[in-house]
């Protein structure tokens, strides 16, 4: 009979109820002298647990313990209304500084808004007013630069502004020697202008 | 008066310091025995119920009325000790001179068991110090605190076969060292 077998069984048998040895274990148990030893050890193992287990370890002042807790929630409840309190407050100065900051940049966007505004108005009414003045008196703003000769006689446009001020060149009274006037570089535009 | 524990609880759940002190009244010297156990110190184990009563106290809305209050109360103090054994483990040493008296006193069955908690601190310590964690938790809810298998496997969250393996290593290493020391004292 194998004595590992045996002794697993015996500490089923000491520390749980309802387990018992077989014949033949039993009869292992009365010759094997190993298997006695251990059966006694373990016995002997669950006695002293048994008297350990029974030794309660004393609780001294068991009201110092009982108020000390009580004390301890008291001061945590405490604190925990003083933090909801201070969370309270300063999140309500929290809003309202983020209200006036809001308020604030607003009303500076809303001026600077309202200039801009301003300013286009006026700028519009100039040039709808008197389009050949303007433009005339600013005749010199024609970049020949912005005409590029791409053929023999065909001519393209760096940009629409360039192309939107000779539209405007030829609607008004300003000639083509005027501007020659004032730009040496004219002459290549004569096909242009034809 | 509040007497059933329920009704106690409910007054709890509703903020109510006096029936928590009626709750802390009831249960402390439990949550206390089972701390020493696993700490083996008076003043730690203090510490750890008044822990453990606060968490109670903080969380007692997260109990359920079908649970039984002494299992959920086991369950916080035990993971609040091992918290703390964690911390203390470096610095425990056994006083092998209380560990020597308290086995005499023990074995000598004519001796009327008068056992101070500082010696029986050093005993369990000797007994169950080197244990790996789980072993040692087993050991102390079962074979010290007396608890049902039941009872442990929900405070630890473990099965039924993991209780009784860690339980039986446990035992053999405790047996072992038992014989040791007992043959050395026979000597």
């Amino acid at each position: 009979m194998d004595c590992k077998k045996i002794q697993n069984k015996i500490d089923d048998l000491v520390y749980s109820n309802g387990i018992q040895l077989e014949l033949q274990e039993q009869s292992h148990l009365t010759e094997c002298a190993v298997c006695q030893n251990y059966y006694t050890n373990v016995i002997e193992t669950k006695q002293f647990l048994q008297k350990i287990h029974e030794l309660e370890p004393v609780l001294d002042k068991p009201e110092e313990l009982t108020e000390s807790i009580i004390k301890s929630i008291t001061q945590e409840q405490q604190y925990h209304t003083n933090n909801k309190f201070r969370y309270t407050f300063f999140t309500r100065v929290l809003a309202a500084a983020v209200v006036a900051l809001l308020i604030t940049l607003g009303i500076e966007q809303y001026t600077v808004l309202n200039k801009i505004q301003l300013l286009e108005v006026k700028m519009g009414k100039v040039q709808h007013d008197h389009p050949t003045k303007y433009l005339i008196n600013r005749a010199s703003l024609i970049d020949i630069e912005q005409i590029l000769k791409v053929s023999e006689n065909g001519y393209a446009l760096k940009n629409i502004l360039t192309w939107h001020q000779i539209e405007q060149f030829k609607n008004s009274d300003f000639t083509f020697n005027d501007l020659q006037r004032y730009n040496n570089k004219a002459g290549t535009l004569n096909s242009f202008f034809k | 008066m509040l007497s059933e524990l329920s009704d106690i609880i409910k007054q709890v759940k509703q903020g109510d310091h006096s029936a928590f002190k009626i709750l802390v009244e009831k249960h402390q010297l439990y949550a206390y025995k089972l701390a020493f156990r696993i700490l083996y110190d008076d003043e730690e184990a203090k510490d750890v119920v008044q822990d453990s009563f606060i968490k109670i106290w903080k969380n007692i809305h997260s109990f359920n009325s079908k649970q039984k209050f002494t299992t959920w109360m086991y369950k916080v103090v035990t993971n609040t000790a091992i918290d703390r054994y964690r911390t203390i483990k470096k610095s425990s040493k056994v006083d092998f001179t209380m560990v020597n008296e308290a086995i005499n006193n023990l074995s000598d069955k004519n001796t009327l068991i008068d056992f101070e908690n500082k010696q029986l601190g050093e005993l369990i310590k000797y007994l169950a110090d080197k244990l790996p964690e789980k072993q040692r938790l087993v050991f102390v809810l079962r074979d010290l605190q007396g608890m049902e298998s039941q009872e442990v496997q929900e405070i630890l969250v473990i099965s039924e076969t993991v209780v009784k393996s860690n339980l039986y290593h446990a035992r053999k290493t405790i047996r072992e060292k038992l014989q040791t020391l007992m043959a050395y004292e026979r000597r």
